[in-house]
């Protein structure tokens, strides 16, 4: 039995050594270090994607599609691996320490922007190299449909002459939608009571059932009941109108500067050589066009946003500073 | 009096004393909010008291009424506590597929099963049941050991 | 009815789905019955084989695989003592002690028919009562909530096996590791030492594995003796009629209250079932008989937890929200096959939707036969030598606890728990209040907590509604009596 594997394992290393040997001219080093020279050379072996979140959730499925998008324009397979824990700092803190020779990648997600600053983390945004954005969702203020307020205005009106009045669900103290939420409050200078609960869907239950009066939520988590006309939205916190929601302003456009959402992606440790970055961007660019990826997206309500390296470091950088002031602000460091 | 039950107690005591001192440290915001310590320090709270029924308990009991615990083969029990605890640090170190026939083997020599074809297959036949449930049809890769990582 | 005709016949003439179904149902019970392994684990890996399936397919698939998942949690909880999910740590009370008299034959297959009993009424009552159902769901609010997981936790003092102070000193250190981690309200790290793996409090799962299976297997690592042949006759599987008809009350109201609790957002199988099995002992005349081998034990908890599948699918399907953690893995499954949840299923999909129903049932009905026929020889797994068993177990619990999370913290996790649970075992302190505070204390207390945030402080919350004070009343109610009893007892002998 046990001899049986050895064999196996000496006939498989032999394989891999016979296979390198024709792609570099360095046949017994295939730790990539020598290959960094030989250009073309990565992928040899099949990826390994952490996936920092629990299987079946959204990121999972994100990351899933990924996977098999890019299975079919990659020589070599993408395997997915939940590690999930700390709200995403096991698995983002194990990708940021993984060996930077690009068969370790992660999928970061905006955690890695507010974990850091909230004291909850042992890696720092810095450890990551971006790679590519695939995917973005803006937060939105999401009210009862039988509400009184119709518009953003009447809202955020109401929000200024009551402080402390109007009940806002978050997904968790310190989440994205939380930090949204006070960021908001900050811009329009009134206080919210914000209510944390475990995850998005409680909260939107909540304010199904008039437990609260408003949530932050991304809008992939308020679109049935909105389409079902339980609820309605009214106003998101992005840059442009969300092609599925028309009809829903942007804050920008009443003139509160603020755009804030998550976003998911995929890094790599911060030492990883130009030519794996080239590689996973040019698949991740491809995986974006893919049908059957924005398809999968789509169905979900998540709204696919290809950033390259360049991009993806800007707006991260972005993002973090602005989280690092807000957690300040709102003295919520541990 | 059963001694274990006293020296648990005063342990559980130990523990929560513990708990309650680091837990009024930590932060309450707000005044609606009764604060991160609360709940620690009430279910320390609690804990001390049934520690303290359960030590005082233990002491009106009438002796002879418990049965005798004795008797057990200690040397089998730490056989087996050993012979896990190398199986799970060879795990970590070399890997699912090296360890596991490796302790299954031993584990059923040493405890004195001797009939070495079942022994064998069953072997075999639970390595191979993990490595097609869980790598093959779920796709969650079992662990590799650090050294081949 | 139109509509359910129709979609039998759908069923009928996609033999495709029909062998999905088949599938789902035995890679679900391998999942559930596999220490470690949950529904909800099951349900999310098989996932993505579904999104180039035909909707029906792909979703009877899934749900076959969760309906087993809840299901075959209950045979090694029955023959091992070893839970595979949360919810058969409570079938395991009763299950294992009517293994050990040699009766483990008679207690799977009141388990099987339990579950399929519990599970075929929910999927009926999600069918034709679903919109009326919807709205206990929108009506539990943190207090309600908060006051479900306080009668839960009062429940420790029934299932506290021989000395009460024990069980209640078991589920308080319990509700302490349940602090552990970021609190629910301000995020604030708890107890964690810096350590990542615990922010997000203690991994349940592998300590479950731990303070059940392996300390089992510890346990039995002394009883080996290579001669001794232990020899048990499989009697019947399946309960005679009189036996059958003494569990249809049991079986009927722990149905009920697994439907209910299923639509609770937040409360799934594994508080189903151990509320089933507390209201069982509360009805029972018998009750010094939970605990030592009492077939109603066993069938309460199967036939609670499998009814919280259909009721766990009303709120997701006619709301949109996802219950819980199985649901939520679920509605990611029917928004990729393109079915958005919500009130308009229904009028958009109907044909589908009862289709899937119909599916649903019958995933029930190849459950039931598959776990009949195959609990006659699940049931030999008592006669292998405990020198092979005991290191399978082993092999299992590991493998079980590294897979959750793929981290090898949890394994070193479960088997301190092990230890732990060895010798609690010995000092007759009980394994299962330590789960169910592990399970319920944190959310008691962030529904608490969120309660007073709702009212801005106000105490008012929890007895001014309905449902909060019915609650929190039958709480005290369940605590006290045994309390109340064992101290009387105690005045009694006292005297004599």
């Amino acid at each position: 039995m046990k001899l049986k594997r050895i064999f196996t394992s000496l006939a498989v290393t032999a394989l891999i050594a016979a296979l390198a040997g024709c792609g570099s001219n360095n046949a017994a080093s295939p730790s990539g270090a020598k290959a960094e020279g030989g250009q073309d050379a990565y992928p040899k072996k099949p990826i390994e994607l952490i996936v920092p979140y629990a299987a079946g959730g959204g990121t999972d499925a994100v990351a899933r599609a990924f996977a098999d998008s890019a299975n079919k324009v990659l020589p070599q397979s993408i395997g997915v691996v939940n590690k999930t824990g700390g709200g995403g700092a096991v698995g983002m803190s194990e990708g940021s320490k993984a060996k930077a020779d690009g068969y370790k990648v992660t999928l970061i997600t905006v955690e890695m922007t507010t974990l850091p600053p909230l004291g909850l983390a042992t890696f720092k945004p810095e450890d990551f190299r971006p790679v590519a954005r695939l995917n973005a969702d803006p937060s939105a203020i999401t009210v009862k449909a039988d509400a009184p307020w119709n518009t953003i205005e009447e809202f955020l009106d109401y929000a200024k002459q009551n402080p402390e009045k109007v009940r806002i669900g978050n997904s968790g103290t310190g989440a994205i939608w939380h930090l949204a939420a006070t960021a908001l409050e900050q811009k329009i200078g009134t206080k919210f009571n914000h209510i944390p609960f475990d995850g998005a869907n409680p909260a939107v239950t909540a304010l199904l059932g008039g437990h609260i009066e408003a949530v932050s939520v991304s809008p992939a988590e308020v679109a049935a009941q909105v389409q079902a006309g339980q609820l309605k939205m009214l106003a998101v916190m992005a840059d442009e109108r969300l092609d599925s929601f028309k009809d829903v302003p942007t804050l920008k456009e009443k003139g509160i500067d603020l755009s804030i959402g998550t976003w998911r992606g995929i890094g790599v440790p911060k030492d990883t050589p130009d030519n794996v970055v080239t590689v996973l961007k040019d698949v991740a660019k491809k995986v974006t066009e893919d049908k059957s990826f924005t398809d999968v997206l789509q169905k979900m309500n998540l709204g696919v946003s290809y950033a390259d390296d360049a991009a993806f470091k800007d707006a991260i950088q972005k993002d973090s500073e602005l989280f690092a002031k807000l957690v300040t602000d709102l003295g919520l460091k541990k | 009096m059963k001694k274990v039950d006293v020296f648990v107690g005063l342990a559980l005591i130990i523990l929560s004393v513990a708990a309650w001192i680091t837990a009024s440290d930590f932060p309450a915001v707000g005044d609606t909010d009764v604060g991160a310590g609360f709940f620690p320090k009430m279910i320390a709270s609690v804990l001390i008291l049934l520690s303290l029924v359960m030590i005082f308990s233990s002491f009106r009991r009438q002796p002879g009424n418990e049965p005798e615990t004795g008797a057990i083969p200690w040397s089998k029990t730490i056989l087996g506590f050993i012979l896990t605890f190398l199986y799970l640090a060879l795990v970590y170190f070399g890997g699912f597929y090296i360890s596991t026939p490796l302790f299954m083997i031993c584990f059923i020599w040493l405890f004195g099963y001797r009939k070495t074809i079942p022994a064998v297959a069953v072997t075999v036949v639970v390595t191979l049941f993990v490595y097609l449930v869980f790598e093959k049809v779920l796709q969650v890769p079992l662990p590799a050991g650090v050294f081949f990582e | 009815m139109e509509m359910l005709l129709s979609g039998l016949s759908n069923i009928a003439t996609d033999p495709f789905a029909l062998i999905l179904s088949v599938v789902g149902v035995a890679v679900g019970i391998i999942v559930g019955a596999l220490p470690g392994l949950t529904a909800t684990m099951g349900v999310a890996l098989i996932l993505p084989m579904t999104f180039g399936m035909e909707p029906v397919a792909g979703l009877l698939l899934l749900s076959g695989v969760y309906f087993g998942g809840v299901y075959g949690g209950s045979i090694t909880a029955i023959l091992l003592k070893t839970p595979g999910t949360p919810a058969a740590a409570a079938t395991a009370i009763d299950g294992y002690a009517l293994a050990q008299k040699g009766l483990a034959g008679k207690a799977l297959g009141a388990a099987t028919l339990s579950s399929f009993t519990g599970g075929t009424i929910s999927i009926l009552i999600l069918m034709f009562l679903s919109p009326v159902l919807a709205n206990i769901a929108l009506e539990f609010s943190a207090p309600e909530t908060f006051a479900l997981a306080v009668f839960g936790l009062s429940i420790i003092a029934s299932i506290s096996g021989k000395s009460l102070v024990k069980g209640l000193i078991a589920g308080m250190v319990g509700l302490l590791m349940a602090t552990i981690g970021l609190d629910p309200i301000l995020g604030f790290p708890r107890f964690t030492g810096g350590i990542e793996q615990i922010l997000n409090g203690v991994p349940f799962i592998p300590i479950m594995i731990g303070l059940f299976a392996a300390s089992e297997a510890f346990k039995s690592l002394s009883e080996m003796n290579a001669k001794e042949k232990v020899k048990v006759k499989i009697e019947k599987i399946l309960p005679s009629w009189p036996e059958f008809r003494n569990l249809i009350p049991t079986i009927l109201r722990s149905t009920g209250l697994g439907t209910f609790i299923g639509i609770i957002p937040g409360a799934g199988a594994d508080i189903a079932a151990f509320v089933s099995y507390n209201e069982a002992k509360r009805f029972s005349k018998d009750k010094e008989r939970f605990g030592k081998g009492e077939m109603k034990g066993v069938a309460a908890c199967e036939a609670g937890a499998n009814a919280c599948t259909g009721g766990a699918l009303v709120p997701l399907l006619t709301l949109g929200i996802p219950g819980d953690a199985v649901t939520a893995v679920m509605l990611g499954a029917l928004m990729v096959q393109g079915l958005q949840p919500g009130p308009q299923l229904f009028s958009n999909n109907g044909d589908l939707v009862y289709t899937l129903f119909i599916g649903m049932i019958i995933c029930y009905i190849i459950m039931c036969l598959m776990g009949l026929l195959a609990s006659r020889y699940f049931a030999k797994v008592v006669e292998i030598p405990k020198q092979i068993l005991t290191p399978i177990i082993l092999v299992l619990c590991m493998v079980g606890s590294y897979a959750i999370n793929n981290s090898f913290f949890d394994v070193v996790i479960m088997a301190a728990a092990g230890v732990v649970g060895y010798f609690m075992q010995k000092y007759d302190f009980p394994a299962s209040p330590i789960v169910l505070a592990l399970i319920l204390g944190p959310m008691a207390e962030g529904q608490f907590r969120r309660s007073l945030a709702l009212s801005s402080g106000s105490y008012d919350i929890f007895y001014t509604r309905p449902i909060p004070l019915v609650l929190l009343l039958l709480s005290a109610i369940t605590l006290l009596t045994p309390i109340v009893k064992a101290f009387w007892q105690q005045r009694k002998t006292a005297r004599r």
